[in-house]
């Protein structure tokens, strides 16, 4: 072997050996460090992104949204990364439009890895604290729920909270429709930042819409109506439900006072409730229609049917008396409803329970759903109170007959006047008309009265706001109006109050075929002004007023010439 | 390489003249099954071995043309490691567009809302002088049978026409009150204001509550 061959040799023995070294070092690197290596690589390059899930909306039955969600950002901080903690927080702060000080506090936190600086800004606004390229400050993308219509239907759409999870309202009842689901995706970056690849590691699903059976157009005018009640009066609370008694759909549901959905902190939390489904209360005479339908239907009386009254009625050891003194006198059972009279209603539901069985008066209050939740798609619903026959007390049919002794909900009088008003068929009350786009079912219902007495019960209503009876002050040009007004004294202590009283009426048009149901119920306004007929019916007209031409009913009636 | 192609190429010769010697031993019963496959791989196994010592594969093997092919390979594998890059940064750039866009539409959906809520509308149409009629003041129309044949006649006398533009009503722009200057003016003005009709008379209707003022018998513990 010469000199040139032994160095090649050599050269080649060399090589190897590199070659060796550098195959133990790769062997090393991978096997050995190359899961530390991978993990710092994999933390350097790529971002896991929590991609939000966009909540449903909710729409009126039109289309309109009440409540929708947008995309947001949400500002967080890493603030040992801050370089210049005052500096960063007074940008911010301008940005932001918060505190100053209060940012800094938590900038300034040199244990903390993770500070919410501010929870789903706008996208204006999210793009600003970009711009600023600050170290250690970032964006989560985020949404949030915007209300078009404002203070709208607050407390029957409901709350979510800052993870956009329903509270309250319908955002709790139907979360499961509303709510998305998070998505989450891996962007790869290249050493300068710049995205190379985003792989969607799990897709983000949007929720679905919820149409609502409201009316926002009509919900507007009822609010209108209960604000001015509640300014007017300043009850403790006030609510109005309108419906299709056709279809017992809600066409709107307000309470007074009402609640601004940007600021639910300063709201009570019983402001928050929604009246129409979780107040109960005393009906008083509005109950007295469905003492009269029990007799009718048990063919006991008619409409013309003569009552000689006394001016007080005893039943055990309670007097029962009219809310004016009177005389004897003589009134049919029509006149009795027009007129409200206490001694005629206990009069009917004494003679329904002395010749149809002492339970006869109690089934048919349960056949129109007083005692049980009417089931609309709304949490919280309370149910009333109706005691069963079997605990009454002597006196007890002293009371029931004319609203008192037991409790009801303003949703239970209004899905029980439907009844009457659509000829006798007793419907659960519906709020939700379509959930993605799918339409709800619509429910038969069950027949409680015969169609013959329905109208019977309705052509004696139409009493009530005819001259002489209880709200004959509210007309509505072109409309024959049918009504019950209700006044009744609120138990304090267990004893009836002489100052404290809930005032009510339900009324519905046109009389002879009903397409509007109006029940409005005041909460103790102040004593003097707490009559039915004063503090509720004129809201009736004003709702009517504006709700009959809006759905297109035609008058039945030519108004009369001035 | 060519001295020892051409040794190996007499070994099949060798195997196919050591046959006859095989086919002349006694075998008791011919049991072709088990036997046919080792024979086939192994004629296999030679044909296989053979290919690499053939004069096509040489050829092939030997021409320059592999710098090239295997050049362009190379080359090809890392363009094809750029493109799909390249095409990961632009489909991740479009992504974060659609994203951009989806971001704006939902900001300019509830914009949108937000405009056409019902309370702004209310306002716009008082600003433009709209009011919401009286109920009674509305005219309803009952159509009939009667009505085609007459919107047929118009049609025919050439008093309307398919597809003819609707042309509005002129709008009258309403005045915007004069500043009040003097209690006179002030006089004028609210003397022609029709006043509203009051929503609520203040007669207060026959009450109805059913008072007596003693404690209630039965339902009294009742708490509204």
């Amino acid at each position: 072997m010469n000199l040139i061959d032994r160095r090649v040799g050599l050269m080649f023995a060399s090589f190897v050996a590199l070659l060796a070294v550098i195959l133990v070092r790769a062997a090393w690197l991978q096997a050995v460090e190359g899961s530390e290596y991978r993990a710092d690589a994999r933390s350097q390059q790529t971002e896991m992104v929590n991609v939000p899930g966009v909540r449903g909306a909710i729409l009126d039955r039109n289309g309109n949204a009440l409540a929708l969600s947008e995309d947001a950002a949400s500002v967080f901080a890493t603030p040992y990364q801050v370089e210049n903690p005052p500096q960063a927080a007074a940008q911010l702060a301008r940005v932001l439009k918060v505190d100053g000080a209060g940012l800094l506090e938590r900038l300034a936190n040199p244990d903390s890895g993770f500070e919410y600086l501010a929870r789903k800004v706008d996208l204006p606004t999210a793009e600003k604290v970009q711009e600023l390229r600050l170290e250690g400050i970032g964006l989560l993308p985020d949404s949030r729920r915007i209300y078009p219509e404002g203070e709208l239907a607050s407390q029957v759409i409901g709350t979510v909270g800052i993870d956009n999870q329903g509270l309250t309202g319908l955002e709790a009842s139907e979360d499961e429709v509303l709510r998305g689901t998070n998505g989450e995706r891996e962007i790869t970056r290249d050493a300068l930042g710049d995205e190379l690849e985003r792989d969607t590691v799990d897709a983000a699903a949007a929720g679905a819409d919820l149409g609502l059976t409201i009316d926002a157009a009509v919900q507007a005018a009822t609010e209108r109506a209960v604000r001015e009640i509640g300014e007017t009066y300043e009850p403790e609370g006030a609510t109005a439900i309108v419906m299709d008694p056709q279809t017992s759909e809600i066409l709107a549901m307000a309470n007074w006072p009402s609640v601004d959905p940007y600021a639910l902190d300063e709201a009570e939390t019983g402001d928050l409730q929604n009246m129409a489904t979780s107040f109960t209360f005393e009906p008083g005479s509005t109950f007295k229609a469905f003492t009269v339908a029990g007799a009718l239907e048990e063919k006991l009386v008619k409409p013309s049917t003569p009552f000689s009254l006394p001016p007080t009625i005893t039943v055990a050891d309670r007097t029962i008396e009219e809310a004016h003194p009177r005389g004897p006198v003589t009134l049919t059972v029509a006149d009795i409803l027009a007129q409200s009279s206490n001694v005629g209603a206990v009069s009917i539901g004494l003679q329904l329970n002395r010749e149809r069985g002492g339970d006869a008066f109690d089934r048919w209050i349960r056949a129109f759903g007083f005692g049980e939740t009417t089931g609309i798609d709304f949490p919280g619903e309370e149910q009333g109170i109706v005691l069963p026959p079997d605990e009454y007390s002597g006196s007890s049919m002293g009371n029931l007959p004319i609203g008192q002794g037991l409790a009801v909900t303003p949703i239970q009088m209004a899905s029980a006047y439907a009844a009457i008003a659509n000829g006798g068929i007793l419907r659960t009350p519906k709020l939700i008309l379509e959930e993605d786009g799918e339409a709800t079912e619509t429910e038969t219902g069950e027949r409680v009265i015969s169609e013959k007495n329905a109208a019977r019960l309705r052509e004696m209503l139409e009493g009530v706001l005819e001259d002489g009876g209880t709200a004959s002050a509210v007309e509505v040009p072109g409309y024959e109006l049918a009504g019950k007004t209700g006044t009744a004294q609120k138990v304090v202590n267990g004893t009836y109050s002489e100052t404290e009283y809930v005032g009510s009426f339900i009324g519905f048009a046109p009389a002879e075929d009903p397409r509007l149901l109006v029940s409005v119920v005041v909460d103790n306004p102040p004593y003097g002004s707490h009559y039915g007929g004063t503090v509720a019916a004129p809201a009736f007209g004003e709702i009517a007023k504006f709700a009959l031409p809006h759905l297109g009913v035609a008058p039945d009636r030519v108004p009369a010439a001035p | 390489m060519p001295a020892a192609a051409t040794a190996r190429k007499p070994a099949p010769r060798a195997r196919r003249a050591a046959r006859p010697a095989a086919r002349r031993a006694p075998r008791p019963a011919p049991r072709p099954a088990p036997r046919l496959v080792p024979v086939a791989v192994g004629r296999t196994a030679v044909a296989v071995g053979g290919i690499a010592d053939s004069g096509l594969v040489l050829r092939l093997t030997r021409s320059r043309l592999w710098i090239g092919v295997l050049g362009s390979l190379l080359v090809g594998i890392v363009a094809l490691n750029v493109f799909a890059l390249s095409f990961n940064a632009s489909s991740s750039k479009t992504a974060g567009i659609a994203d951009e866009l989806r971001r704006e539409n939902s900001a300019l959906r509830a914009q949108i809302e937000d405009g056409l809520s019902n309370q702004r509308l209310l306002q716009a149409a008082s600003r433009a002088g709209l009011i919401v009629p009286e109920p009674g003041a509305v005219l309803y129309l009952d159509p009939d049978a009667a009505d085609a044949a007459a919107a047929s006649k118009r049609l025919r006398n050439g008093r309307i026409t398919i597809g003819s533009e609707y042309v509005p009503p002129p709008v009258v722009p309403i005045p915007e009150a004069p500043p009040v200057t003097d209690p006179a003016a002030t006089a004028t003005a609210t003397t022609e204001v029709p006043a509203e009709t009051p929503a609520v008379t203040e007669a207060p209707p026959a009450p109805d509550p059913a008072t007596t003022g003693t404690a209630p018998a039965a339902g009294g513990g009742i708490t509204p």
